[in-house]
């Protein structure tokens, strides 16, 4: 919107021709200024504040404009509902650190170990076995593979005694 | 200066009336904000132009590390284009 808009406007509502509106609107802003420039600031209530600052120097002068309460409010009216708010913050769960090493075994797995053995044990057993065989995984080769070994030497080497070798 | 002195000065400078001068005035200012409200600018030639200015939503951290969020906020700017 221009000036022109507002001296139409102004035309229509006081009924004057586009040439006194305008020689009047212009009016009003010439005074304005001047008023501004005389005073140091002009207040309209319900609209704003101008006020004229001249810089450190002195030389420059600018104007500023102070929005009323109620026209601040009416421009800032789709957030006027929103306030400041604090954030809390808590910790993501993956970054947490786990107390104990947890684990799931699969139903794949279990099945296979029922099938091979036949028993009928369940997970919990199962958990156990695992839970407290480290003493087993320290061994490298299990106890079969070592006594199917001293057969096949003993057939090989026949019936020979105090024969020296790692497993003998 | 008050308004009142303002449309003094108006009514001695145009040689309307008083009261014409006011409801004048009045007028202009209402146009202004009325637009305003509608979000649209105004620029007005040898006096200023009258902008919308929207500062966005942010988050500041405090020393004590306490996030805070700050809304958006829309502001009217007025920019001169008169030298004083």
């Amino acid at each position: 919107m221009n000036k022109s808009n507002i001296v139409s406007a102004i035309s229509i509502r006081f009924i004057l021709n586009k040439d006194e509106a305008k020689k009047t609107v212009d009016n009003v802003f010439k005074i304005m200024t001047e008023s501004m420039k005389d005073n140091k600031s002009l207040n309209i209530p319900k609209f704003g504040k101008f006020k004229l600052i001249s810089s450190e120097t002195g030389k420059d002068k600018f104007v500023r404009f102070l929005p009323s309460k109620k026209l601040s409010k009416k421009i800032n009216y789709d957030f006027s509902d929103l306030e400041k708010k604090e954030l809390s913050y808590s910790e993501p769960e993956s970054v947490k650190v786990k107390d104990e090493f947890s684990y799931t075994i699969s139903k794949e797995f279990l099945k296979q170990k029922k099938e091979s053995e036949g028993s009928g044990e369940n997970l919990s057993q199962v958990k156990d076995e695992i839970a407290a065989g480290e003493e087993n995984t320290k061994k490298l080769i299990s106890d079969e593979l070592v006594k199917l070994h001293h057969e096949i030497i003993e057939f090989s080497q026949g019936n020979q005694e105090g024969s020296n070798n790692l497993w003998g | 200066m008050k308004k009142n002195k303002l449309i003094k000065k108006i009514a001695k400078q145009t040689g309307l009336k008083k009261k014409k001068s006011e409801n004048i005035l009045n007028s202009i200012v209402n146009i202004i904000t009325k637009e305003l409200g509608n979000k649209k600018e105004i620029s007005i030639n040898g006096f200023g132009d009258f902008k919308i200015v929207r500062d966005e939503m942010r988050i500041i951290l405090s020393k004590s590390n306490i996030k805070t969020v700050i809304p958006p906020k829309e502001t009217l700017n007025f920019i001169p284009r008169n030298i004083f």
